[in-house]
């Protein structure tokens, strides 16, 4: 930490951000878990990706140069949960290392396998022997979602039994192996009482990145904005009375949250990235699939076999802010940082487009605003220095 | 002494030694997948791997050469790729 | 605003655009009920439109005709019924392309002329016989998901081979036009379909669709029965304003035809490649066209002019350079 550079609450960039190609493996629809908020449902032994497939999705990648000019990959292996399919997502490992090394593709100077896992299996054998294989260039991130009372809200066995304690098990050992690592926190309706303790809970654990957002769907209560604000306000009084912006961070606080639009960038990846399901078909991303759609069919862009369709691509690669959003939106005082997910863009649409933001977030993120602002003005008087000064322009907004 | 920032090398330079990081790592990689001799990529990885080594242990040579960082016994030198600073780290 | 309404009459009536109508099915089996018919009319005489009707082949009931001639209309229908309909616009296709005997019937009036992909290299051999013979052409290329480097190519070589023939028709007398050389040279901005904003079309099935081809290749995706209010979910979509490729564009001849767009990359905004590569394959020889024109001299002058650029798929333009909120606000 640059002493020029005192406050850490932001997460750190992702490795090679915007200048990678993110490739997504669906390797599994089955998973022991049953997560409440999931939205793959429909769970099944069924949908298991075959090496054979995958490998034809790697080579079709690997000889697609103008297509996909990335001068990084990530390979991203998720499922249901990836780690019961450890065997197989290892031989596709060694795979693409092996054909990288062949082609002397860029690639290989440059990749990464990233999981998001529930971390039950971490501690399995076949896993750990995965992990000293590859270690340099892995990114694990095992989903605690809080408190034990908040992670076992939602993340929960068939039998409904929350997985906090089997979980948190295989914590310390992950933190050994990957110290910088992150944990992901989802937060819907019930989850906003506890967000501040599980923040400093997960902070506790040792994980000092704390990756957290509201869900997307349309899901929120009224007054759920106030009583969300009131947590943020209350945690940002916590992290700046013992100075936890020293040393963790969290995606909440962001310098760069609630000015107006600076640029006309479409918020969502979808399209850049891809998703690869267990019969070889492409999509703009996972959230795109059969199974997290509610109401709209699957939106493929193509397969491993004949490859994808480049007029499907073209809506997602010239897909902008203002073609989506409302006037209200476009204008407001306070836009930067209000997200947006393509996929549930897609399927809440009133007709079947990407080309309609759902905007049940817009209470939600002005809270956030709100509290994001009070955090940065308390700290900065705190230290004696306007602490977005570099990256104020125009100065925030007002909400 | 904690890690200490003992220099600062230029983007381009920073490009250089990562790429020749990640390489290192991959070919060190790979090789515990194509370990047996019989394995047509065999002969060309452990060449490969003998020729990065090489590289990469250039570059820190000439750059601590030329920017003549601090140095200490028992420590070592890494590297920031996001910031581009030199850290001397004590050594495990 | 809506301007006028499509009726389709039949089935099997002709196509006039990009998609593929069906077969008849017999005599009266695939007309649209009469009601629907009525319908449709008092929803154009209530609304200002005037009325395209797209004939089949075979004859009308005297009950249809009677309907028809109680609004301000125009007839599009297929060559073989050009004598039943002699002010009618006529759709020839170029799959069944008239003999020379049949086309001495034409008397400078307006063709559509509906071209096969595999007759493309006989582009320019139809025209020729055509333009001499009409007021104006409109050339449609019917299976445009298939073209690719070779298509673009010979057709780019036949449009050459048709302007060379347009300008030595024009020595003396007003040339006709041709869609897709001619209407760019006289554009300052887009004149495309506008389906939805300022037509609707009337389905066999007596129902409100964007378009015919709706219809023909989407059935479910209908606008609802013939009412007063019409929502279209999305409208804006049909709007160039919120068209990423299509607002930065200057192919202002192309129809931005939302059939091929909803088929090709499934948004309705959103144009395939091949539509831009055949628009911008059209823009140059309009721009070229018109260098020979104002080379000539005479009226010519007065010809828009059309910039040389350097790309022919103005996807690749937005995806370098995305245009910024200020500029989408004054659009």
């Amino acid at each position: 930490m640059s002493k020029n550079n005192p406050v850490k609450i932001e997460p750190n960039r992702s490795w090679e951000e915007n200048r990678s190609k993110n490739v997504t493996f669906v390797v599994t629809e089955d998973c022991q878990l049953r997560c409440r908020y999931c939205y793959m449902v429909g769970k099944n032994k069924a949908g298991r990706l075959k090496l054979d497939i995958a490998e034809k999705a790697i080579d079709y990648l690997l000889g697609q140069r103008e297509l996909v000019p990335e001068s990084s990959v990530v390979w991203d292996f998720i499922g249901g949960e990836p780690f019961l399919e450890i065997d197989l997502i290892d031989r596709i490992c060694d795979y693409f290392k092996i054909r990288a090394y062949e082609l002397s593709h860029p690639w290989f100077d440059s990749y990464r396998f990233s999981f998001s896992t529930n971390g039950l299996l971490y501690n399995d054998d076949r896993v750990q022997k995965f992990i000293a294989k590859n270690a340099s260039h892995l990114s694990i991130q095992i989903t605690v979602d809080g408190t034990r009372a908040k992670h076992n809200l939602q993340r929960v066995y068939p039998n409904g039994q929350g997985s906090y304690d089997d979980v948190v098990r295989n914590i310390p050992r992950w933190l050994e192996q990957f110290p910088k690592s992150s944990t992901k926190v989802t937060i819907s309706s019930d989850d906003i009482p506890h967000i501040k303790e599980s923040v400093l809970h997960l902070w506790g654990l040792g994980i000092k990145e704390v990756n957290i957002n509201v869900v997307f769907e349309d899901v929120w209560k009224p007054g759920d904005d106030e009583r969300f604000e009131d947590q943020l306000v209350s945690l940002a009084d916590e992290i700046i009375a013992k100075k936890l912006y020293e040393t963790y961070s969290c995606s909440f606080f962001s310098k760069m949250l609630g000015y107006p639009y600076r640029d006309n960038n479409n918020w969502c990846g979808a399209g850049k990235m891809l998703a690869v399901d267990h019969l070889g078909n492409f999509y703009p991303c996972v959230r795109f699939l059969g199974f997290s759609l509610q109401n709209r069919a699957a939106l493929v862009l193509g397969n491993c076999f004949d490859g994808i369709d480049r007029n499907r691509l073209r809506s997602f690669l010239t897909l902008d802010m203002v073609s989506q959003s409302p006037a209200e939106c476009i204008d407001c005082d306070v836009a930067m940082g209000c997200a947006w997910c393509q996929g549930a863009n897609y399927d809440c649409a009133d007709t079947a487009t990407i080309f309609q933001r759902a905007t049940y977030l817009c209470k939600m993120h002005k809270a956030r605003v709100r509290a994001n602002n009070y955090f940065w003005n308390k700290l900065g008087r705190r230290l004696g220095k306007d602490l977005r000064a570099e990256s104020s322009g125009d100065g925030p907004g007002s909400c | 002494m904690k890690n200490q920032v003992v220099g600062k090398i230029t983007e381009a330079e920073r490009d250089e030694i990562k790429r020749l990081f990640e390489r290192k790592n991959g070919l060190l990689e790979l090789f515990k997948s194509v370990h047996d001799a019989s394995h047509p990529l065999y002969d060309r990885l452990v060449q490969d791997m003998g020729e990065t080594a090489t590289k990469f242990q250039k570059w820190w040579d000439e750059k601590s050469r030329l920017y003549r960082w601090k140095g200490a016994a028992g420590h070592h030198w890494e590297i920031d790729f996001e910031t581009c600073e030199i850290f001397l780290k004590k050594d495990r | 605003m809506l301007k006028y309404l499509l009726v389709v009459l039949s089935e099997s009536s002709t196509s006039f655009c990009h998609y593929e109508s069906k077969p008849g099915k017999g005599p009266a089996k695939d007309l649209i009920p009469l009601k629907s018919l009525e319908n449709a009319v008092i929803f154009a005489l209530k609304n200002n439109l005037k009325v395209n009707f797209l004939y089949p082949a075979r004859k009308l009931g005297q009950a249809y005709e009677d309907l028809i001639e109680g609004v301000d209309h125009v007839k599009i229908v297929p060559f073989a019924a050009r004598a039943r309909y002699p002010e009618a616009i006529l759709v020839i296709e170029s799959s069944d392309f008239p003999v020379a005997v049949e086309l001495r019937t034409l008397r400078g009036g307006n063709i559509i002329l509906r071209l096969r992909r595999t007759d493309l290299p006989k582009l320019s051999a139809c025209l020729g016989r055509l333009l001499p013979r009409a007021k104006r052409v409109n050339l449609v290329l019917t299976d445009v998901e298939k073209y690719g480097p070779g298509e673009f190519t010979e057709y780019r070589r036949q449009l050459e081979k048709v302007s060379t023939r347009l300008q030595a028709m024009s020595a003396g007398k007003e040339p006709p036009e041709l869609n897709v050389l001619t209407d760019r040279l006289v554009l300052g901005k887009m004149n495309n379909c506008d389906a939805g904003l300022s037509h609707l079309t009337v389905a066999p099935n007596g129902r409100f669709y964007l378009c015919p081809a709706f219809f023909y290749g989407s059935p479910d995706e209908t606008l609802g029965e013939i009412r007063n209010d019409v929502p279209i979910g999305n409208r804006q979509l049909l709007e160039l304003k919120y068209a990423p490729i299509c607002r930065i564009c200057d192919a202002y001849h192309c129809r931005r035809c939302v059939f091929l767009n909803r088929t090709l990359t499934l948004e309705l905004n959103t144009p395939s490649y091949q539509q831009c590569q055949l628009s911008h394959i059209e823009r140059e020889a309009s721009r070229l066209y018109s260098q020979k024109l104002k080379a000539a001299g005479g009226s010519a002058a007065a010809l828009v002019d059309i910039p040389e650029i350097a790309y022919d798929d103005p996807f690749d333009v937005v995806v370098a350079n995305k245009q910024s909120i200020a500029e989408f606000k004054k659009l």
